[in-house]
């Protein structure tokens, strides 16, 4: 298959993943969609870093993917966010237009960052925007760990290109699993007393 | 043996060794304590580079320690900067006796210091954003308790904390760039700009400050004032080093400018929204926001006076918060609350207290007499030599602040009631007393602590434009 339009398959793949993040509100799949992500991003970065080592990223994503998930199922339904814009033509719309700036901008950057290919640009930029997007738009501890977890697979589908150290590697693994170990802590902790 | 091992994971051991210990607080503050004093002590005694003999066995003590491909490296100068981060911690705990915490606040205590030690010591140091995450991370059982509902704020600090980290990593990579001389001026702006933006969110420079006050009312005062000042120390450290290794940073006039403004800002926006304030621990986290506006002015100042007065802030802001944190805890344990509606007269039951914790305000406002006034005199003086204008505004500020705590102690002394209330300890009366005094006899006899304080962190990278 042509590389270019691997690469195109797999923005798209990222762009409908992050897209179902922020307009679906159904955690199930919101995590589902979380790991789907995690597959564009082994993706990427494996053209830049040994196939070993871009695998860390997709292990490192479903595992925080997993942890979020177990933690969920352990949980009584999610109260309904009232406060925040829950309406899905109000979320598309913000998230169409994350989509255009994205690829308004990509161009911009990519005169930047002359060592990272446009995709790549686009790819990582998406996932920023769209995590950006889903923070701004919620306060529920899942939904902003998903939301920053999609932020940083954004930011280190670019980083990736620029830097390859296994300190790095090793530590955004650790900030990774972090976020998903200390966002479940988040999802379970005021509900935790009563089980003492 | 790497002598990094020993400062990165001997409180890391402690501290997942202590989670095992379901409650005993008490214990854990002094064996938290005790280890960070310790490790200070060795820190300063014993040799980085060396060979150590004790009776027939002999140890050779290497300053690196090598972890995938690079370095974390404790150098001479880092020494200080460490002590530093362990005795804050230490004096933290030691608090612990005298208030009630959450059980995990010594583990995760113990956790967080040895994140922001490590954070010191990586090489490449700005791979410290990374550890310095990790330590945010810890720091979330923290302020999230369990069995209580998640508030806004700490959601606001786990994302504003979150989102500096990829400002700062790829500035990272922009300056070998800019390092290596190649860089044009449309580089130098693009990496000051992220880098600005990384500690903005870093430090919580307005606009990005919201999640302080919400955590400060939303948490207890001790384990949110311990979270404060924890981060705003190693990111203002680590901040400062980095000015001071990038030639074209620490020559930058107009980086200073933006310092000064964005300082002054700070403290007026802090003093400010203090006077208005009808909460006493959002008043707490708006001191906080300006004490970090005053770093940033006294880094500002870009000479060697400037670093002096920038390190010896620490110690009047550790001290002053550290006896605000307690006695706000005290109240809120003997109220229920810290809105002033319902601390009205509480000046009148628990006057000790109360005596306390206008102490520590006033310190931080820097009044004469008390331990932050020879720092705060010492930084105006220097501002204004620079410009009157640069001192003009955090003058007013101060004044905002002082307003807010005269504000406090008028609804705390409200009322008619002229009974004393029992409920308070004596452990909290002795370490509010020693606090308390602790801020007298620094603002009294300034010379007989602070130019320890300044060998102590002459480490701290020199600033000079």
């Amino acid at each position: 298959m042509n590389a270019t339009l691997q690469a195109y398959l797999v923005i798209a793949l990222l762009a409908l993943s992050s897209l179902v993040i922020v307009i679906n509100l159904d955690w199930r799949v919101n995590i589902f969609a979380l790991a789907a992500q995690y597959v564009g991003v082994f993706l990427l970065v494996a053209g830049e870093w040994p196939t070993g080592m871009a695998l860390t990223k997709l292990a490192v994503g479903w595992m925080a993917a997993a942890v979020l998930m177990i933690t969920r199922i352990a949980q009584k339904e999610e109260p309904r966010e009232t406060s925040w814009p829950s309406g899905r033509v109000f979320r598309l719309l913000a998230a169409g237009l994350v989509l255009l700036t994205v690829w308004s901008a990509s161009a911009v950057v990519a005169e930047w960052l002359p060592n990272l290919a446009l995709f790549q640009i686009q790819a990582g930029l998406i996932l920023i925007g769209m995590g950006l997007l889903q923070l701004g738009l919620t306060a529920q501890p899942l939904r902003v760990t998903i939301g920053l977890l999609t932020l940083m697979a954004g930011f280190e589908i670019i980083y990736a290109a620029v830097e390859i150290s296994l300190l790095v590697a090793g530590l955004l693994a650790g900030v990774n699993l972090g976020l998903a170990f200390f966002g479940a802590y988040l999802i379970t902790a005021p509900s935790q007393e009563e089980h003492q | 043996m790497s002598a990094p091992i020993l400062w990165i994971f001997a409180p890391l051991a402690a501290g997942l060794a202590m989670l095992s210990i379901p409650r005993r607080t008490h214990l854990k503050a002094v064996l938290g304590t005790g280890i960070l004093v310790l490790l200070a002590w060795a820190t300063w005694i014993l040799p980085t580079v060396d060979t150590v003999s004790i009776g027939s066995l002999s140890i050779g003590i290497s300053d690196t320690l090598n972890i995938l491909g690079r370095k974390f490296i404790l150098s001479a100068g880092d020494r200080g900067l460490v002590i530093l981060i362990d005795l804050i911690t230490a004096f933290w705990f030691t608090g612990t006796l005298a208030v009630k915490v959450n059980r995990m606040f010594i583990p995760l205590g113990l956790g967080i210091v040895s994140a922001e030690v490590a954070a010191l010591m990586v090489d490449p140091f700005l791979y410290a954003a990374l550890l310095i995450e990790l330590a945010v991370l810890i720091a979330i059982p923290i302020l999230a308790p369990m069995g209580k509902p998640i508030g806004r704020g700490v959601i606001r600090f786990l994302i504003f904390q979150t989102l500096a980290l990829p400002f700062i990593l790829f500035t990272g990579w922009m300056l070998t760039g800019v390092e290596a001389g190649t860089a044009d001026p449309a580089l130098i702006l693009r990496a000051g700009t992220l880098l600005g933006l990384g500690f903005a969110f870093l430090l919580a420079i307005f606009p990005f400050h919201t999640w302080i006050p919400l955590v400060a009312e939303e948490n207890h005062p001790y384990e949110a004032g311990f979270v404060f000042m924890m981060q705003s120390t190693v990111v203002l450290l680590f901040g400062v080093n980095l000015m001071s290794r990038y030639s074209w940073l620490n020559s930058s006039a107009d980086v200073y400018a933006i310092l000064r403004l964005v300082g002054a800002l700070m403290v007026v926006i802090g003093g400010l929204s203090a006077a208005f304030e009808n909460h006493l621990g959002r008043m707490m986290g708006y001191a906080v926001i300006a004490e970090t506006g005053f770093s940033l002015l006294a880094a500002s100042l870009g000479t060697q006076s400037g670093t002096e007065i920038f390190s010896l802030l620490f110690l009047p802001r550790v001290l002053g918060f550290g006896v605000w944190a307690i006695t706000l805890s005290i109240l809120r344990s003997l109220v229920g609350s810290l809105h002033f509606s319902t601390i009205q007269g509480a000046g009148r039951k628990y006057p000790l207290v109360v005596v306390g914790l206008v102490l520590a305000q006033l310190s931080i406002v820097g009044l004469p007499l008390l331990a932050g006034f020879p720092v705060k005199l010492a930084l105006f003086e220097a501002l204004a030599s620079q410009s009157s204008q640069a001192a003009l505004w955090p003058l007013l500020g101060s004044a905002f602040l002082l307003t807010g705590v005269l504000h406090s102690l008028g609804v705390l002394t409200i009322g008619k009631q002229r009974k004393f209330a029992a409920g308070v300890s004596r452990m909290q009366y002795l370490l509010l007393g020693a606090g308390g005094l602790a801020l007298l006899v620094i603002g009294i006899q300034p010379q007989t602590v602070y130019p320890a304080l300044n060998i102590l962190l002459s480490s701290i990278g020199q600033l000079a434009h």
